[in-house]
């Protein structure tokens, strides 16, 4: 099940990429336009509340106000609020398909995925809390229908729906009661964000700039085309009788009058303790490496690149154990990944060490920088001619389809996690035309920063720096999704064809 | 194609795909219409909160009871705290169409019972009786109370039982609108029984009524006194009005 999503996703972020680039596509950045779109409703939100009257018989006629008499901005401020709390549960949605997809709740990000679970009800709590302040019509069909909802739970007695019984039932203070929830409850989603994020180092709050102005843009000319309009007022004297539904939040209510309340509740049960197992239900896959990073005091001087690096925040520098006035880095296992990020950050991570066994700094025990050397040195000696070095990513291509005649590959858990002091080290050989590095965009990267770290290490930007003697030039980098083989290809051949000729092969000598 | 071509074919794409994504959005905002209730269908409300009469007696402490007991507990008279689960029946038309023993809240059994249903009914006249037993072995209901109404399409008929009064209050069609709201719902409240009583005449003009078994599918028509007299015995089972379409709400 899970391959066939991954590779629905795949599909259409290649498709989106087509339309938006890796750097706009939507799909890579779920989370983030999540984020905007909650902040679009806040701001929309404050605005509306300071024309809004808190009443039973004030609400409906001022949020009529709103929409009709300054239609230029309440209406569209009000359009916007509801527009964008609708597309924030798509992109929810969306970005919690995607991550189960594509593997991303195993291991330490567990966390991340488990507390994105209330979350969810959070957003659905506070959004349908906010349909019964415009208090018409459909507000009364959702707040009697949330009332005998969660009077349904015996536990809580049949408190709730009496208070829509009739006009009289019904008081002032309530709707303040429901204005504070509404309140209350998107500042409680907020903090619950902060703690979903917590575990992130640098997480992505912000969508590129492009697709800001765009969404801001399409949820614009939605209001301006079609402004959200009030039915007309609640009248606790008759019921509803057809009501025009936000199905992005209310598609489980007409379920709650067919099946039964609490069949709904049973539901809602099953599926959120079934998302909240799902780290635990589903077994982990070829690509996660199990073991932790270890730190090898010996060889750890305390830079702290590895700890600027670590996309999970799992590293903390501490006073080092044997060398007075030095730091050296601590790994908190229950929250590394096994990414390998560090090691590639590691100035100790460098083939040239003439030592009998390479041991670096810190290093992932699956995958020690000594088998990566003699998976290099084993590569390049494969090499049938004269050819180019790929490394590439387990998470992105699958690059072992791409050895061929004058092509040697090697595997890599994250492009972040090639040191490269070993793509000087391999450029460097005779046999080597040059080398190539690809993994996940950056976007994208399945580890984060993975990716982007290599990119900013081989352009300078970031230590390790690329220092080679063989050029510059004979090191790129491709970021490479599953079905780009194709790109890649095209990629190297062009490479390769460049080195090849009279001018490569003259800086190269 | 140059460059500068397919950054434009690329910008009318993104415009595409962002006008779906932005007819989507419009249109499941509010599209499709979900219909609650039938044309023909009127809701009653039966709400209570109530405390049923204590079980047992209080009894006087015997001298070796309370001599067991210690110094600031010895009061003389021990009164149970548990209360009676209620009773409470709804008729309609004589039809029983909700029976339920409502059990008293609290760890002890000392509170309050209390209900909330929501019954989905045909429109039309019927008579409505509610009774209430606050006491599960007592031999006859505490509380009794019946209307005759007619209920149009959509209204909702509220049963509330005023703990105060001792008594069920019937609401039909109350309604507080907001100021300067112009609204035909608000006129038809003021009034709410001469466009039905046209209606029902229509409708016994209009539609040949087959002859109502006894304890069988009821529809609107049967609610009208012309077909179906009230105080005519009624087996209360399953039958009742499509029992499943009747109940909506807790318990449903």
């Amino acid at each position: 099940m899970l391959n066939l999503l991954e590779a629905g996703f795949r599909r259409v972020e290649a498709a989106f990429n087509t339309v938006f680039t890796e750097a706009w596509n939507p799909i890579y950045q779920l989370g983030a336009l999540a984020m905007l779109n909650y902040w679009i409703v806040a701001v929309s939100g404050i605005y509306l509340f300071v024309f809004f009257d808190t009443s039973i018989l004030g609400a409906w006629s001022s949020v009529e106000a709103i929409t009709r008499e300054q239609w230029y901005l309440g209406g569209i401020m009000r359009s916007l609020h509801r527009y964008a709390s609708d597309a924030m549960v798509v992109l929810v949605t969306l970005h919690l398909a995607r991550e189960f997809a594509l593997s991303r709740f195993r291991g330490p990000r567990w966390f991340s995925w488990v507390s994105g679970i209330p979350l969810l009800w959070l957003l659905f709590a506070a959004a349908i809390g906010g349909y019964w302040l415009v208090w018409d019509r459909h507000a009364q069909y959702i707040a009697v229908t949330t009332s005998e909802f969660i009077d349904a739970l015996p536990f809580l007695g049949d408190g709730l729906a009496r208070n829509f019984l009739s006009a009289s039932t019904l008081s002032d203070r309530f709707f303040s009661f429901l204005v504070f929830l509404h309140i209350a409850l998107p500042l409680f989603l907020l903090i619950g964000i902060f703690v979903h994020i917590k575990r992130l180092k640098l997480a992505r709050i912000h969508p590129a700039r492009g697709l800001i102005y765009g969404t801001m843009a399409m949820l614009l000319a939605l209001s301006l085309a079609k402004p959200a309009v009030s039915m007309g007022p609640a009248d606790l004297g008759t019921t509803p009788a057809v009501v025009d539904l936000d199905w992005f939040y209310l598609n489980l209510y007409p379920f709650m009058e067919s099946v039964g309340m609490l069949w709904v509740w049973g539901f809602l049960g099953a599926l959120t303790l079934m998302l909240a197992a799902v780290p635990w239900l589903f077994p982990e896959g070829r690509e996660v490496l199990h073991s932790p990073a270890v730190v090898n005091p010996d060889n750890c001087n305390g830079c702290s690149w590895c700890f600027q690096d670590c996309p999970y925040d799992a590293i903390t520098m501490i006073p080092h154990q044997d060398k007075p006035g030095l730091r050296q880095a601590m790994v908190d296992p229950d929250l590394c990944t096994a990414c390998g990020i560090c090691e590639g950050s590691c100035p100790s991570a460098t083939p040239f060490r003439r030592v009998e066994e390479l041991i670096s700094g810190i290093e992932v025990p699956d995958y020690p920088l000594d088998a990566l050397r003699r998976q290099a040195e084993s590569a390049i000696d494969g090499l049938d001619r004269e050819g180019l070095v790929l490394f590439g990513c387990d998470h992105a291509l699958d690059v072992a389809r791409l050895q061929a005649s004058g092509v040697a590959v090697v595997s890599l858990p994250c492009s972040g996690a090639l040191p490269p002091s070993f793509a000087d080290f391999v450029a460097r050989k005779d046999k080597v035309l040059g080398v190539m590095i690809s993994g996940c965009h950056p976007a994208d990267c399945f580890f984060r920063k993975g990716s982007q770290w290599s990119e900013e290490r081989l352009s300078g930007e970031r230590m390790p720096h690329l220092r080679t003697g063989a050029g510059k030039h004979k090191v790129r980098t491709s970021w490479a999704g599953p079905h780009d083989q194709r790109a890649l290809e095209s990629e190297l051949e062009t490479f390769r064809m460049e080195l090849s000729s009279d001018g490569g092969r003259a800086e190269v000598s | 194609m140059s460059a500068r071509t397919a950054s434009w074919r690329r910008h009318i794409l993104q415009i595409l795909a962002a006008s779906v994504v932005a007819a989507g959005l419009g249109y499941f905002s509010n599209r499709p219409a979900h219909r609650h209730l039938a044309e023909d269908q009127a809701v009653i409300k039966l709400s209570l909160r109530h405390a049923g009469q204590v079980l047992g007696e209080c009894h006087t402490r015997t001298p070796e009871e309370l001599a067991d007991l210690p110094a600031n507990m010895r009061a003389p008279m021990v009164c149970p705290r548990e209360r009676s689960p209620l009773l409470l029946e709804l008729r309609l038309n004589d039809a029983l169409v909700l029976s339920e023993i409502l059990p008293a809240r609290g760890i002890h059994n000392d509170g309050r019972a209390s209900v909330y249903r929501r019954l989905v009914v045909p429109v039309g006249r019927m008579n409505v009786a509610v009774r209430l037993k606050d006491h599960i072995e007592s031999d006859v209901f505490q509380y009794e109370s019946s209307r005759t109404v007619r209920i149009g399409p959509a209204e909702n008929l509220v049963i509330d039982f005023n703990g105060d009064l001792g008594d069920f209050e019937f609401l039909l069609a109350g309604s507080l609108l907001p100021d300067g709201v112009p609204s035909d719902q608000g006129a038809a409240l003021e009034d709410p029984l001469d466009d039905l009583e046209a209606r029902d005449r229509k409708r016994q003009d209009d539609e040949e009524v087959d002859e109502t078994p006894v304890g069988k599918r009821f529809t609107a028509a049967h609610f009208d006194d012309a077909h179906y007299p009230v105080g005519e015995e009624v087996e209360a089972d399953g039958d009742y009005g499509e029992q499943q379409n009747l109940t909506h709400g807790r318990g449903a």
